[in-house]
């Protein structure tokens, strides 16, 4: 987190994510706890119908969004070494994107 | 990487002096006084305090004066107003940072606690160095920046204006604000905490004051104003009811809201 402005767009953009996350959240516990969802070919269809993906993929992106900017905020917080925050936050990066790509993965699996 | 092991001489011995109470006192209380001297080379440790509180003031620096002059010259700590105005005798009192002189012993049961101000360097027992608190302080520029041309009398404002710096003006700098926040523990060298931000928000409240964009350019860091996660322990300790979280909010949003 450096240069002009990016203090201040980090900040942005964690109030953004978490507003964001609010209903899509509520969404989500009020659809997995209202169905059959439990079995996974129930879970399957449900994800294929309708506009379940887009905002699962919208729950998704916002939720890891939101996780990468606040382990930003927790690396920078508590790593001080310069090398080791570096890595650190390589480390943050890459298990992030990992993860959104075993989310993807499993949106493209119900969705095939 | 952070530090996760104390440092040598960290640990407090629990086992330190004990001075007991003349044995016709009736009121008696036990104090656990922090003591620390760096060039003895030894671990801090607590002495054990006996008062007479029929024989004492009411407040905790009255308990300390009394151990100072009757018991003990050793014990060193810093004092002076004895009203709360002036911020020296800032200590962290059963657990929780506050000026002595305004903290009675009748606020607590048992036995006390008293230990200098958290994460800041020990100078000796209850005296703690506050150079890094001082520069942070310097660092928010606090005194008036205006360009225009010297008033032949004093700068005059709205009463609206004027109550705007109600609750900001009143900060004494004892520093328990910022020395309670753990933000400004992990990174006291970069943030500058609650107090320095409060009195920050002061110049930029003030409707003479001209250079708002300045001080805004020079707190917008990751590091100097977006160390606070609004933890909210400045104001639960602020001895003076003060609100230092609110403040720093208040920047952020002018901080938002000016380029955004």
């Amino acid at each position: 987190m450096s240069g002009s402005g990016a203090a201040r767009r980090h900040w942005w953009l964690e109030r953004i994510t978490s507003v964001a996350l609010i209903p899509l959240s509520v969404w989500l516990i009020y659809s997995l706890g209202s169905g059959s969802l439990a079995e996974l070919a129930h879970f399957g269809q449900w994800v294929g119908q309708g506009d379940t993906v887009l905002w699962l993929g919208l729950f998704f992106l916002a939720s890891l969004y939101h996780a990468k900017l606040g382990l930003e905020v927790i690396i920078d917080d508590y790593v001080s070494n310069p090398g080791w925050n570096r890595s650190v936050h390589r480390l943050a990066q890459l298990i992030l994107l990992l993860s959104l790509v075993a989310a993807s993965a499993g949106l493209l699996y119900f969705l095939t | 990487m952070a530090q996760f092991t104390l440092p040598a001489n960290a640990v407090v011995r629990k086992d330190g002096r004990r001075y007991s109470a003349p044995s016709d006192a009736e009121s008696v209380r036990s104090f656990q006084v922090y003591r620390y001297e760096p060039d003895e080379g030894e671990n801090p440790r607590l002495d054990h305090y006996e008062v007479d509180l029929d024989q004492c003031g009411p407040m905790i620096l009255d308990v300390l004066i009394k151990i100072k002059n009757e018991v003990d010259p050793t014990l060193s700590f810093r004092r002076s107003c004895r009203e709360g105005i002036c911020g020296s005798c800032s200590m962290n009192i059963n657990g929780r940072n506050t000026l002595a002189c305004t903290c009675g012993v009748d606020q607590f049961k048992g036995d006390i606690r008293i230990y200098p101000l958290p994460h800041m360097p020990v100078v000796r027992d209850l005296v703690t160095d506050l150079s890094g608190f001082y520069r942070q302080y310097a660092a928010v520029e606090p005194w008036l920046k205006n360009g225009a041309d010297e008033p032949e009398r004093e700068r005059l404002q709205q009463k609206e204006d004027r109550a705007r710096l109600d609750g900001l003006e009143e900060c004494i700098l004892c520093a328990c604000c910022s020395t309670s926040c753990p933000s400004y523990w992990w990174n006291p060298d970069k943030y500058l905490g609650p107090a320095a931000l409060l009195q920050a928000w002061r110049w930029l409240a003030d409707s003479r004051d001209q250079a708002t964009d300045e001080r805004l350019e020079s707190l917008e860091d990751a590091f100097k104003l977006y160390r606070c996660h609004t933890i909210m322990n400045c104001t639960q300790t602020c001895p003076k009811g003060l609100n230092p979280a609110r403040a720093i909010a208040e920047i952020k949003k002018m901080v938002a809201l000016r380029k955004s």
